[in-house]
């Protein structure tokens, strides 16, 4: 009897941890995420949680900014119109402001890699005095007062009492459901549909002269390099360097995914480029050449305008509707 | 199945066995200076013409070790105290240790190791709601020491040192330790003048990002503590 008791009680507890959940999931031929799963295993609850914080002006000292006035659903979770953040009260940062997507791949942050975990990512922009100009513990503060926290915190971690430990796992979770993977670019790689000849010339020119940086599947290596563009003047932007103080990483910024290029304009760490062909050209013929240069780059690339125009036709086969248009992503309304 | 219920059993006979065999083992931090105790807002003087004033004091405290004839035998595990000026019950440690352990020495690390740097949001004294976590770069402020002196060259006289970084070359944690007999609890005086008297106020008046002067710094705060 006693037995029997116990082998229930493990069962269940067993079950308790099995339980499958369609919140995540690692696409065909990728890589294994680097996210600890273990410290913040996701559940439905917790998701809609962060799904609620990511969209709530609660975040901004003045409730007037969310997560999402720069990070929008439908341009890949990047700012549209602005080639740099744009923050509370009309205040303008200094970047552009990245897409959040297959995150739980992601080892680093920002575009200087400052950020070392997705959990703590979100105070970066939280606590910038151009972005949102917000204390944690004034959000907890916040939180802690709000009527539909309480039931969404107890709903989520079974207490109702908001911590910051909670806030930023619950901010994780629902960005780690951001998996865009059912391009069509995914379809052609699992047989399910097929390139028109010039797409495919554009992937061909694409994984001689791109792939090395923005490596399939997650068309980023996930590194830091020095892409040839001439320092802006009014920003002084010398990315990497300012974290290592190392002076081999001047210059350097993360090499950003091709996923959703389509949606994700402007380009680049100061969004200097609006247009795709733009950001050819400069590959082509405006690499400005330094010691830090990426290895690819530092001998010349050579594209026609035809070609071009197929690389730019390859790089719209990223462009995931499913992921952009997905309701799971978007505002949360009222169940 | 069968050997998850023996090891269920295991557990459950072993965490009895020890709760038997524990005691408990308080550390007692108690800031002082001069060997008064430390209050925020109080004008210390500290030379003939300069006067201190600190608004801001509190670190971590991590990895308590106790050791014996140099081996490690005992470690208190979880064990990240954040030890807070303003909070006067943050300055007793407790923990237990097995009852009958023999040890000569004590060390604890002040400040929070690489590995729990890197693991994202944790709760409790490390929870980023502690002003503990920088912000604009990941990494925990393993001490934080603010105030004002009439020779600090900053506006108004202000100082602010926020030590902290944990990768490689600019790892501020610093590890301490003290011979010590065995006993049930340790007076452990944290003598800021200590520290104080080692900083050039007229040269150093803020350190607020991981690099080489947080470490120096790190090593002048290590002065601080004086087993009883």
């Amino acid at each position: 009897m006693r037995y029997l008791l116990y082998f229930l009680f493990l069962s269940v507890f067993f079950s308790f941890f099995e339980k499958e959940n369609n919140l995540f999931y690692v696409p065909q031929n990728w890589p294994k995420p680097v996210y600890n799963f273990k410290n913040n295993p996701l559940s439905k609850e917790k998701v809609y949680l962060g799904r609620n914080l990511f969209y709530d002006p609660i975040l901004s000292r003045d409730n007037s900014i969310s997560c999402a006035s720069c990070h929008s659903p439908f341009n890949a979770f990047t700012h549209v119109d602005h080639n740099l953040s744009h923050g509370i009260e009309d205040r303008i940062g200094t970047r552009n402001s990245p897409t959040l997507m297959n995150l739980a791949w992601h080892q680093s942050f920002m575009w200087d890699g400052a950020i070392n975990h997705l959990d703590m990512q979100a105070l970066a922009p939280i606590s910038h005095r151009d972005e949102m100009d917000e204390k944690i513990e004034n959000i907890v503060l916040k939180i802690n007062q709000s009527s539909k926290y309480k039931s969404l915190f107890f709903n989520a971690f079974g207490d109702s009492v908001a911590t910051g430990e909670k806030t930023l796992k619950a901010i994780s979770q629902f960005m780690l459901t951001l998996i865009s993977a059912n391009s069509k670019y995914d379809l052609v790689k699992q047989h399910k549909a097929k390139f028109t000849a010039q797409e495919k010339n554009g992937y061909k020119l694409f994984q001689k002269h791109c792939a090395s940086c923005h490596q399939e599947p997650l068309f980023t290596n996930l590194k830091f390099e020095n892409n040839g563009l001439k320092v802006d003047p009014k920003l002084n932007d010398f990315g990497r360097v300012k974290i290592t103080q190392n002076p081999n990483d001047s210059l350097k910024f993360k090499v950003p995914t091709l996923r959703n290029i389509e949606f994700s304009f402007p380009y680049m760490h100061d969004g200097r480029f609006k247009k795709l062909n733009q950001v050819l050209n400069h590959y082509t013929s405006e690499i400005h050449d330094s010691p830090t240069l990426s290895e690819g780059l530092k001998k010349p690339i050579h594209l026609t305008s035809n070609e071009k125009v197929d690389v730019i036709a390859f790089l719209l086969t990223l462009t995931d509707k499913e992921f952009l248009f997905n309701p799971a992503h978007g505002f949360p309304r009222e169940k | 199945m069968k050997l998850l219920i023996v090891v269920f059993f295991f557990l459950i006979a072993q965490t009895k066995l020890m709760s038997q065999e524990m005691e408990t083992m308080e550390i007692n931090f108690e800031p002082t200076f001069h060997s008064k105790q430390l209050n925020l807002n109080q004008y210390y003087v500290i030379s003939k013409n300069d006067s201190i004033q600190f608004t801001t004091f509190k670190f971590y405290i991590s990895n308590i070790e106790l050791i014996n004839e140099n081996k490690i035998v005992w470690k208190v595990n979880p064990g990240f105290y954040l030890i807070d000026i303003e909070d006067t019950n943050s300055f007793k440690v407790k923990s237990f240790i097995p009852r009958n352990l023999e040890f000569d020495k004590i060390a604890f690390d002040l400040g929070i190791d690489s590995l729990t740097n890197v693991s994202g949001a944790i709760g409790g004294a490390l929870d980023p709601t502690k002003g503990m976590y920088w912000t604009w770069q990941s990494g925990y402020i393993n001490l934080k020491l603010e105030g004002n002196c009439k020779s600090s060259s900053a506006e108004e006289n202000e100082f602010v040192f926020h030590l902290g970084g944990y990768q490689s070359p600019f790892a501020a944690i610093q590890k301490i330790s003290f011979q010590t007999n065995k006993q049930a609890t340790f007076q452990m005086e944290v003598e800021l003048s200590n520290w104080i008297s080692e900083i050039d106020f007229q040269h150093t008046k803020s350190i607020m990002s991981p690099r080489k002067e947080a470490i120096e710094m790190a090593i002048k705060a290590t002065k601080m503590f004086v087993v009883k």
